[in-house]
């Protein structure tokens, strides 16, 4: 399963999430850090992958401050997320609509793929999931 | 003869000394005048104090506090200054000092005898401008201790107190004419230096020049945290990170001088008598100061552009003595003086505050915009690509469409609520902005401003038919795409800010009905006015406005405390565009409920009923 962090609504990622599903992956959307936490406690098990944005509301459970308003909240959470032994070895992408050096430094350094909306289509994110060998939670023969 | 010796000598020390007048006069009185000591004292009339200010042939070691500051009462020259506001001698003389009353008062006693001190002559300086007035106020004393064989004279006492009253005025305007000369320097060449960087050296260097003080701190506001952020400082105590040190409104005695907007003066932080200012002044952080707090005043900094607008605050503590490193306290010109940099400082302020908020909204803006072209983009990159695949659902073509079309329309939106932004700034004649045609108020604004929202309501799960309309309408004489931008945003702002734990709650209702003349109150009763037209009530079951932010919320780029903990995303522009644009068309909006529900009322006058208007001088001003 595929847990995504992600507020922006279901319409705007509608390409990705189609794209996933057709190609057999749960997908399960978390709009905000608590939802997210809430998720984890009731999937961990399932959670194959993390996809996180980086433009977030702070919720309850993150800091406004550290995540400069949310501004950088999904940096926050993949922080917290890698120092926590429960859920440091789940694989981690960045879908992002933002573009800036300092993120896609921080990914690098963190060896996290950074995925920017602007230029990643499905398909791409779909490629991304593959190289990262997440299988898809259900098997799709395709005639 | 030796007034003449005197007025000479005068003349050629005023003419020769910049804004240290005071000191050179001195050394200029004691060529002339044989005497075993003088001095000059500066009398602070809202401390009841005085503080030495130039001395000769004495030199006090500092920590001897009283022979640099100390209070009136029980000293000598507080004595000698009550006995001459009964009468209206030019001069005080003391045949000896260690005769009573006078040696009771007389506090260095040890000083008078190791210079074996005895006669005295003091000539109360009178404020030069406040004489010119008619009113009799003492700002200085200057204290004579000459050889016996002086003769004192009221036609020297006369030539001392004019010349001595005339040097502290001049010191005062050359004082200021200097600060400004500084600082404006330090504009002029800032190049691309940023405000911290400009501020570092007129508070460590330029002002300090002028009020000798240990502390000084300058806080900026923002609007998007709401709350004053550090900008500059001598030093904070404990050595902060500078992110970390802020106040909100209200907060400690800097956030209570940016709440009330007016200054105050703290003689004493150790002898504060007033309770709530004594609460208010456990501040978080305070100056570095190497000597116990004491005195302190707090300014707020006013944008030049809006007069009761805040742009910042700033706060000095501990003004030290202008000879000696000792606690003096502040006085109403230390106050006035530093209001008067505050006013070339506020330039700076403004620029920077108008870049800080012209980057926000720009990266907001980016934001904003690219996701609906992004859900565009990717709709379509779907589409294209599994247009002819057999796997493609039929019910998802449509899907991907109506995806597509929502999200141009949004798009559209959202671009003309930029454009209303730009032409409300741009300095265009209202006549050129709009496009004036009858239009029903119900059936060609409301509802399609409510169609407008459809996609926005549809993604968020809430039904459309919970907005609903009632109530009478009239025909205006109006912009119709400016008034559907109106309620495009009013309408999306009550949907971004509804409850989002009970999502079956959503509802707004827009209702209309004719004004005739009766009074307007907002919410906490504050006229509004007596006027004729109709008042629109949008009402929404939403989280509500929090009384303080009342008139906030019409701010650019405003956005509500603690928003960033939800999901609501937004410029902050929609209800600037909202009151701008009413604005422009003489109507006026307001909260008149702050919850459950919130109610936001719109007064429409008579005058657009009809086109008249658009032929009057007023409808071809430019834009406020």
């Amino acid at each position: 399963m595929i847990l995504w962090v992600d507020d922006d609504t279901i319409p705007s990622l509608r390409a990705y999430y189609d794209e996933l599903i057709d190609a057999g992956y749960h997908v399960e959307i978390a709009r905000d850090p608590d939802e997210m936490w809430d998720k984890l406690a009731e999937y961990l098990d399932k959670v194959n992958c993390i996809i996180m944005d980086i433009l977030l509301p702070t919720g309850n459970s993150v800091d406004r401050e550290e995540a400069d308003m949310g501004y950088s909240t999904g940096l926050v959470l993949l922080q917290h997320l890698k120092n926590d032994e429960k859920f440091k070895d789940i694989p981690l992408i960045i879908l992002t609509i933002l573009n800036e050096s300092k993120i896609k430094a921080w990914a690098k350094k963190n060896n996290i793929p950074f995925c920017n909306k602007q230029e990643t289509t499905s398909l791409d994110l779909l490629k991304k999931l593959k190289e990262l060998k997440i299988p898809p939670d259900r098997v799709i023969h395709e005639n | 003869m030796i007034e003449a010796q005197l007025v000479k000598a005068l003349l050629k020390a005023s003419i020769t000394s910049g804004h240290d007048i005071i000191p050179i006069l001195l050394k200029a009185v004691s060529s002339v005048i044989k005497c075993k000591m003088c001095s000059f004292w500066k009398i602070n009339n809202d401390t009841d104090s005085v503080s030495i200010l130039a001395r000769e042939h004495y030199y006090p070691p500092h920590h001897k506090e009283k022979e640099f500051v100390h209070p009136l009462k029980g000293s000598l020259i507080g004595y000698v200054i009550d006995k001459m506001e009964e009468n209206k001698d030019i001069f005080f003389g003391i045949d000896s000092i260690k005769n009573p009353p006078f040696w009771n008062y007389y506090l260095s006693k040890e000083r008078a005898l190791e210079l074996n001190l005895s006669k005295m002559i003091c000539i109360p300086i009178i404020n030069y401008e406040k004489h010119q007035r008619g009113e009799r106020i003492f700002e200085a004393i200057l204290n004579i201790y000459p050889e016996n064989e002086f003769i004192m004279s009221d036609q020297i006492g006369e030539i001392l107190r004019d010349q001595f009253s005339l040097a502290i005025s001049r010191s005062r305007l050359l004082s200021r004419e200097s600060l400004t000369r500084e600082i404006m320097k330090i504009y002029e060449s800032r190049g691309t230096k940023d405000l911290s960087s400009i501020l570092h050296p007129i508070i460590n260097r330029i002002l300090r020049r002028h009020i000798n003080y240990e502390g000084c701190s300058v806080f900026l506001w923002d609007p998007f945290l709401n709350r004053l952020n550090l900008e500059q400082t001598t030093g904070i105590e404990g050595k902060p990170k500078k992110q970390d040190v802020y106040y909100y409104l209200g907060e400690g005695i800097t956030g209570y001088i940016a709440e009330k907007k007016e200054p105050i003066l703290i003689h004493d932080l150790l002898d504060i008598k007033d309770k709530d200012l004594l609460e208010k002044c456990t501040h978080k952080w305070t100056e570095e100061t190497p000597h116990p707090k004491r005195s302190f005043f707090a300014l707020p900094i006013m944008r030049p552009s809006k007069s009761d607008e805040l742009l910042g605050v700033i706060r000095i503590t501990n003004k030290l003595n202008q000879i000696a490193p000792v606690v003096d306290y502040f006085d109403k010109g230390d106050l006035n003086l530093v209001k008067h940099a505050c006013v070339l400082i506020a330039l700076f302020m403004e620029n920077e505050q108008n870049e800080r908020i012209r980057i926000a909204f720009a990266m907001q803006m980016g934001h904003e915009m690219l996701t609906p072209a992004v859900a565009i983009k990717g709709s379509a990159e779907r589409l294209v690509r599994m247009w002819n695949s057999p796997f493609l659902p039929e019910g998802k073509v449509k899907s991907y469409l109506n995806d597509i079309l929502d999200h141009a329309k949004l798009q559209i939106a959202l671009t003309r609520t930029i454009e209303y932004i730009w032409k409300g700034s741009s300095g265009t004649p209202i006549s050129e902005k709009y496009q004036i045609e009858a239009c029903d108020l119900k059936q060609d604004i409301l509802i399609p401003s409510r169609k407008l929202v459809i996609p926005l309501a549809r993604t968020e799960g809430l039904k459309f038919d919970n907005i609903t309309i009632s109530g009478q309408y009239p025909v205006l004489y109006v912009d119709k795409f400016a008034f559907e931008q109106v309620f495009f945003n009013l309408l999306t702002n009550a949907i971004k800010y509804r409850e989002l734990k009970n999502p079956s709650s959503f509802q707004i209702n827009i209702d209309c009905k004719e004004n005739n003349n009766d009074t307007i109150n907002d919410e906490k009763n504050n006229y509004i006015g007596n006027l004729k037209g109709f008042l629109l009530h949008i009402d929404d079951n939403g989280i509500g406005i929090n009384p303080a932010e009342k008139d906030k919320i019409f701010l650019l780029g405003y956005r509500r405390k603690g928003i960033e903990k939800t999901n609501v995303r937004g410029l902050g522009l929609g209800l600037t565009v909202v009151k701008k644009i009413l604005d422009d068309f003489y109507c006026k909006i307001y909260v008149s409920n702050y919850k459950k529900p919130t109610r936001l009322t719109v007064f429409i006058p008579e005058k657009l009923l009809n086109n008249k208007y658009i032929r009057e001088k007023e409808w071809e001003r430019g834009t406020a």
